[in-house]
């Protein structure tokens, strides 16, 4: 195994395409902490013209903003992983290296291992130098970084095991098939296909038990609200029916949903608030747990009924401490890079070398 | 597993099945240590098969592979299948240091010794997509004998070869095979360049190796043979058989072919004599080619 690694990092050193990828990961973060100091030093004058104003950001704004410049990787890792491991070990394949590395005596195991580690290292290693000059892009635009000592960086470990779940994907894929073409398209469509995928199983995220906390919580306001004789009894079942726990929960589709939520790392960019389109416009908060209050309030609020924030956020089930959350991910994704792996090996394994 | 009967390579009823099609059919063979052991047989004869079984890049459906070396370990056997396994857009020598670090060896100037050796020493940065089909043969051969290994399993080496190509791998073969003692199993379609640089013979067919020989058996098996061209084959036959010669009339053509040595004049004197007219006579020495046509029906393109 070990020649077999040397073999990858030598490889690996000598090819251009990774080193694009790692020039980009050095010059994008820093353009988009440019970027953003400049929109955040935008202001319009009486004239309605627009000048450049000293940044004045709070602490959680500028955390926020950290969070989503350093965080910005694993939306734009995978395109480039499934891009550069297929072609990678895709040229392995068609120009037969793979071959003389059967011949000469290395098992399949070692062959398919040292590949996948070195595809994980080499996404461990883009991350890293996406983090580091996000830092850098936030430090000299006077942003930040402000990493909320060893929390933001436990949040960004979790992200890069997350997305080393697709690096063994990717790698399982090249090594399934004979041609390079097959598992580019196949990966390319997985990363595109991934990301509506995961806001979908997010939506889905709330537990059961968060939901009855909900319903308990909603049905004793609604009740006070009959007995005050602000509403019917009829308009009262009515909107204990539209709020119930189920419904809350996302109806039916939840049944289907919620599991694999569970089971897999799907929900990961939702639960997290990952960059995306809607992240450049929420508020500018960063969180230190995973709370449905604030829905679950401005829900009852449009049934014209009031919740006590306080006393919701402290039901069962209604919030999950993030720590919490970057546990669970990370075994979920050590569970998922085994399984997927051990999947990926076996396909290899069993498949004649022509 | 290990055996220390002189042979290098032991097959025993090596099958082997893609899906339902069966390419190899208990194929048995014993490789010689030291021999250059070519495998002959026409297109999907499951030559090609049964090389990707003993490299290890397929495993057999059933039946055992030997081998009579310790092939545990790093680089014990070389292969060249089908096509050179080598970067593209590397340079020659960038493809063997890669070679070298895939089996562990020290980047030393071992790696300019192959280069010399394949005739690519000159070649510089020019990358391997760039080589001719020979140069790519001959650095694909120079992969397979980085480390020194014990056996050389090479599907089609001159494939596509010009002549000068084909006599630069055949030489390079000889002296690898001379000179560091490397047993070699070769397979190809040209059996004239095979039969000049092969010690055994293994001649396959329909997934099964039919029959083993030597060189010396293939050259002994025929011996002579002698085509006579007459108008009256029948006349022609009555003076052969007086004289004691092993003959018979070819169907279809009408030829009066005539195995072994034998006193030409004697018979064109006696056929003269019976009045039997012959039109020409050719006379030749078994090879390869014939000997596989006889044993496979001729209806094989080697």
């Amino acid at each position: 195994m070990g020649k077999l690694l040397r073999f990858e990092f030598r490889r690996i050193r000598s090819n251009l395409f990774f080193w694009i990828i790692a020039l980009y990961c050095v010059v994008w973060p820093i353009f988009v902490a440019s970027f953003y100091r400049l929109v955040f030093s935008l202001s319009i004058t009486e004239e309605g013209g627009l000048y450049l104003s000293q940044l004045n950001l709070s602490a959680d704004e500028k955390k926020y903003i950290t969070w989503l410049i350093l965080t910005a990787f694993f939306a734009e890792m995978p395109k480039f992983m499934a891009l550069f491991t297929c072609l990678y070990i895709g040229k392995d394949q068609s120009d037969g290296f793979v071959r003389n590395k059967i011949i000469s005596g290395h098992s399949r195991l070692s062959v398919f291992m040292s590949n996948n580690i070195a595809q994980s290292l080499v996404c461990i290693v883009w991350c890293v130098i996406y983090v580091c000059f996000g830092m850098l892009g936030l430090k000299i635009n006077g942003i930040g970084p402000i990493l909320n000592g060893g929390e933001m960086f436990m949040r960004i470990a979790t992200a890069i095991v997350v997305l080393l779940v697709l690096s063994a994907l990717f790698t399982s894929i090249a090594f399934a098939f004979r041609n390079r073409a097959i598992p580019v398209v196949l990966a390319i469509l997985f990363t595109m296909v991934i990301s509506g995928v995961s806001m979908a199983v997010g939506m889905f995220s709330m537990p059961k038990a968060a939901g009855d906390s909900y319903e308990k919580s909603f049905g004793t306001a609604v009740e006070l609200n009959v007995e005050k004789g602000l509403m019917s009894r009829e308009q009262a079942d009515a909107l204990k029916k539209q709020n119930s726990s189920e419904a809350v929960r996302g109806g039916k589709a939840w049944y289907i949903f919620h599991p694999v939520y569970q089971a897999t790392t799907a929900g990961f960019q939702s639960d997290f608030k990952m960059p995306n389109g809607i992240g450049l416009v929420a508020e500018m908060e960063y969180k230190d747990k995973l709370d449905y209050s604030d829905d679950m309030q401005l829900n009852a609020l449009m049934s014209n009924v009031m919740l006590d924030k306080e006393a919701l956020s402290k039901m069962d089930g209604i919030s999950t401490a993030y720590s919490t959350k970057c546990i669970e991910y990370v075994v979920k994704s050590v569970i998922w890079y085994a399984f997927i792996t051990g999947a990926g090996f076996i396909l290899f394994k069993r498949r004649d070398l022509f | 597993m290990e055996d220390t009967s002189g042979y290098m390579l032991k097959v025993t009823d090596v099958c082997k099945s893609y899906g339902k099609h069966e390419v190899l059919k208990k194929m048995s063979f014993e490789v010689p240590k030291g021999s250059i052991y070519g495998l002959v047989g026409r297109n999907g004869a499951g030559k090609t098969t049964i090389m990707r079984v003993i490299s290890g890049l397929q495993k057999p459906t059933s039946g055992k592979v030997e081998y009579g070396f310790n092939h545990k370990g790093y680089g014990k056997i070389g292969a060249l299948v089908e096509l050179p396994s080598i970067y593209s857009s590397k340079s020659a020598r960038e493809n063997l240091i890669f070679q070298y670090i895939n089996l562990g060896l020290k980047i030393d100037d071992s790696i300019d010794e192959i280069l010399k050796f394949i005739a690519l020493d000159k070649t510089g940065k020019k990358k391997a997509g760039r080589f001719s089909l020979g140069m790519r043969q001959r650095l694909g051969i120079g992969m397979a004998m980085a480390g020194n290994p014990d056996m050389l399993i090479l599907d089609e080496p001159i494939n596509g070869l010009d002549p000068q190509g084909i006599i630069e791998v055949r030489d390079l073969l000889q002296r690898l095979n001379r000179e560091k003692g490397m047993t070699i199993i070769i397979s190809s379609h040209i059996l004239s360049e095979l039969s000049k640089l092969a010690t055994n013979f293994a001649f396959v067919e329909d997934g099964t190796v039919v029959r083993e020989v030597t060189t010396e058996e293939v050259e002994n098996a025929g011996g002579v043979q002698s085509d006579f061209f007459s108008a009256d084959p029948q006349g022609l036959m009555a003076v052969l058989k007086a004289k004691g010669l092993d003959s018979k009339i070819e169907e279809g053509t009408g030829i009066v072919r005539v195995k072994g040595v034998f006193n030409l004049t004697d018979v064109v004197v006696e056929a003269s004599r019976q009045g039997v007219n012959i039109a020409r006579v050719s006379t030749r020495e078994t090879d390869l080619e014939t000997y596989f046509i006889n044993l496979v029906g001729g209806r094989g393109n080697g």
